[in-house]
C-alpha cells in the first residue's frame, strides 16, 4: 500500500538578515521543489506497483470493468463525436483556403487525413476525456478517500486498487482507442462532407488525396497514441483522487491537480510519441 | 453491474472494430473486394508499398498488395486487380509518380491499336515496361540546371557587370548607334551628290548630238583604217629596212664592204686629213687656189 511521508518543519530562519533569509527561502523552496518531483514520482511507481498486484484479482476489477467501460467510453462518445466532427470540418476548410493557386485539390483530403488521424483525432479525444472522464474519475475516488469508504474496504479486505483503480485503467485503455476510431472516423467524414459540399471540391479528388501516401502504421500510431493517453488519463486521475486529502477542498483541489497533471502528461506524450514513432510513418 | 452496460459497450467495441477494419481497408485497397493476382517485376528503387493504386490507362483498378525485395535487384510486385476489369495483354507495366507528394502507382497501359480483347489471367505476370523519370530524378536534373544557370549567371556577373564589360557595351552600343547616324548622314549626303550627278550626266546625255557622235564613229572609224593600212605600209618598210640591214650586214655588198672595210677607212680619214690641210692652205693662201677677177 503507499505510505505518504510526513515533512519535519524546517527550522525557523526570521533571526537572519533579510537578504539571508531570502536566500535560505529560496533555495529551501527549490529543494523542496526538487524533492517534492522526486517524491511524486516515487509514489506514482509505488502506486503502479499496487496496480500490478491488483492484477491477480480479476473477480474483483473484472465485473467493475465494463462498468467502467460504458461510462468512459459508451457515455463519452457524443462529446467526442462532436469535437471530432468541429475538428475535422475546420481542417478541412482551413486547408481549402490556405491553398494557393495550381495546387492539386486532393492535398485537403490528405491533409485532413493526416491531421485527424494522426494527431488532433487522438490528442482532442484524450484531453476532452481529462476533463470529462479523469475529473469525475478523480472527484469519485477522492470522495471515497475522504469518506474513509477506501478505509472501509481495506477493513473489509478488499483490495481498493483492485477495485477502485484498475478497472478504471483498463476501461480507459481499452475505450480511448475505440473512442479514438469514431474520431477519426467522424472527423474525416465531417471533412469529406465540408470539404465537398461547402467548398466545391469534387468528391474524387477528396477521396484521392485519402488514399495519397496511406500506410497502416498509421492507424496503428494513432491507436497506440490513444492507448498511451487513456493509460495516463486514469492513472494520474485515479492516483490523485487516491492521495486526495480530507474535506470537500482537499477533493476540489485533488481534480484539478488532476486535469492539469493529466493534460500535461497527454501533451508530452504525444510529443515523445511524434519524435520516436514519427519516422517510421513514412514506410 | 448492468446486462444493460455490457450490451452497450459490446455495441461500441464491435461498431469500432467494424469501422476501424473497413475504413484501413477502404484506404488501403480502395474497397472490401480483394480482386484477383497479377504480377510484375520491377527494378529496385521504385518507391512502392503495398496499399498503392493500380491503373488501367489512367482508371483506378486495384492495389499494389504485396512487394517482395529479391536479391537480384528487382521487386516482386503483386497486384490485386478489382474483378470487374480485365487487363490486355498487350499492356505494360511502369512506376508512375502520382502528383507532388512522392506517391507513386502502377500504370497498366495497353499498346494502342492492339487487340485489346485478349487479357490476362488471374496470376499472369505482366511485362514491365520502360521506366519513366521519377520526381526526384526530374528535381534532379532541375537542379544540375539551376546550378549550371547560377554558374552561367555568376561568371556573367563576373565578367560583365563586375569587369566593366556591361559599361564598355553600352558604350560600344552608344558608339554603334553614332556611327550608324553618322553613316545615315554620308549615305544621304552620297544620295544627294548622287543623284546631282545623275542629272548632270543625264543633260550632258541630253546635250550630245547623235548625228554628230555618229560621224565622229565614222571618221573615227576611218582613221582607225588608215591607221592600219599605215602600220601595214609601216611593216612593209621595216621589213625592207630589216633587209637593207641584213645585206649591209653582209661583208659581201658594196654597203657592207664600205661599212667593215677598214681599208676604206684609213682612206677616208687620209683623205678627210688632206682635205683638211687643204682646207687650211686654202684658208692661210687663198689667193693660190682661187683667182678672183672682175672684168
Amino acid at each position: 500500500m503507499t505510505h505518504f511521508p510526513h515533512h519535519p518543519r524546517p527550522a525557523s530562519t526570521d533571526t537572519f538578515p533579510v537578504i539571508q533569509r531570502s536566500g535560505i527561502r529560496f533555495f529551501r523552496r527549490v529543494s523542496r521543489g526538487v524533492a517534492g518531483a522526486f517524491e511524486k514520482a516515487g509514489a506514482w511507481v509505488y502506486f503502479l506497483r499496487d496496480i500490478g498486484r491488483a492484477f491477480g484479482e480479476p473477480a474483483t476489477y473484472g465485473p467493475e470493468t465494463i462498468r467502467q467501460m460504458k461510462n468512459i467510453g459508451v457515455d463519452s462518445l457524443p462529446l467526442t463525436a462532436i469535437v471530432a466532427g468541429f475538428i475535422g470540418s475546420v481542417v478541412a476548410l482551413q486547408t481549402r483556403y490556405q491553398m494557393f493557386p495550381g495546387v492539386q485539390l486532393s492535398l485537403v483530403g490528405l491533409a485532413t487525413r493526416q491531421m485527424v488521424i494522426l494527431e488532433l483525432g487522438p490528442l482532442l479525444t484524450g484531453l476532452v476525456l481529462a476533463g470529462r472522464v479523469g475529473a469525475r474519475m478523480t472527484a469519485e475516488i477522492g470522495t471515497m478517500r475522504v469518506t474513509e469508504q477506501i478505509d472501509a474496504l481495506e477493513t473489509l479486505a478488499y483490495d481498493p486498487v483492485a477495485f477502485l483503480v484498475l478497472p478504471r485503467l483498463l476501461a480507459a485503455i481499452i475505450m480511448l482507442p475505440v473512442l479514438t476510431v469514431f474520431a477519426d472516423a467522424v472527423g474525416i467524414t465531417s471533412g469529406y462532407l465540408m470539404g465537398v459540399y461547402a467548398t466545391g471540391i469534387s468528391p474524387t479528388d477528396f477521396k484521392d488525396g485519402l488514399k495519397l501516401g496511406y500506410g497502416t502504421f498509421q492507424v496503428i500510431y494513432s491507436l497506440l497514441k490513444a492507448t498511451m493517453f487513456g493509460g495516463a488519463i486514469s492513472f494520474f486521475s485515479a492516483y490523485e483522487g487516491y492521495i486526495a486529502e480530507a474535506g470537500a477542498e482537499g477533493v476540489g483541489r485533488s481534480t484539478a491537480t488532476a486535469v492539469v497533471i493529466t493534460s500535461v502528461a497527454i501533451l508530452v506524450l504525444d510529443a515523445l510519441t511524434a519524435v520516436l514513432l514519427a519516422p517510421y510513418l513514412q514506410s | 453491474m448492468k446486462r444493460r452496460d455490457e450490451v452497450q459497450v459490446g455495441i461500441v467495441i464491435t461498431i469500432a472494430v467494424v469501422v476501424l477494419l473497413t475504413g484501413v481497408l477502404w484506404l488501403a485497397r480502395g474497397g472490401l473486394s480483394s480482386g484477383y493476382p497479377l504480377y510484375t517485376r520491377f527494378a529496385w528503387g521504385q518507391n512502392l508499398k503495398q496499399g498503392q493504386p493500380v491503373l488501367l490507362a489512367g482508371v483506378n483498378i486495384g492495389y499494389v498488395d504485396d512487394v517482395e525485395l529479391r536479391r537480384d535487384g528487382y521487386l516482386d510486385v503483386v497486384m490485386r486487380v478489382n474483378r470487374r476489369y480485365r487487363v490486355p495483354k498487350s499492356a505494360k507495366a511502369t512506376v508512375r509518380a502520382v502528383g507532388f507528394f512522392g506517391d507513386v502507382a502502377v500504370a497498366l497501359t495497353p499498346k494502342l491499336g492492339s487487340d485489346l480483347t485478349e487479357t490476362f489471367s488471374p496470376g499472369d505476370t505482366v511485362p514491365a515496361g520502360p521506366p519513366e523519370a521519377s520526381v526526384s530524378e526530374i528535381m534532379t536534373k532541375a537542379d544540375s540546371i539551376s546550378g549550371a544557370l547560377s554558374q552561367i549567371t555568376h561568371a556573367l556577373q563576373v565578367e560583365v557587370v563586375d569587369a566593366g564589360g556591361l559599361r564598355d557595351l553600352r558604350k560600344t552600343i552608344a558608339s554603334t548607334a553614332a556611327l550608324a547616324v553618322q553613316l545615315q548622314n554620308i549615305a544621304t549626303e552620297q544620295n544627294e551628290n548622287l543623284s546631282r550627278t545623275l542629272a548632270a550626266y543625264r543633260k550632258v546625255a541630253e546635250a550630245i548630238d547623235t548625228a554628230q557622235v555618229d560621224s565622229t564613229v565614222r571618221n573615227f572609224r576611218a582613221s582607225s583604217q588608215y591607221v592600219s593600212s599605215t602600220a601595214a605600209r609601216l611593216d612593209t618598210a621595216a621589213t625592207r629596212l630589216n633587209d637593207l640591214l641584213a645585206k649591209a650586214n653582209n661583208d659581201n655588198g658594196t654597203l657592207g664592204l664600205l661599212m667593215s672595210d677598214s681599208t676604206l677607212y684609213r682612206n677616208l680619214r687620209n683623205s678627210l686629213a688632206s682635205a683638211d690641210s687643204l682646207l687650211a692652205d686654202i684658208k692661210a693662201h687663198p689667193g693660190r687656189y682661187i683667182s678672183v677677177r672682175i672684168f
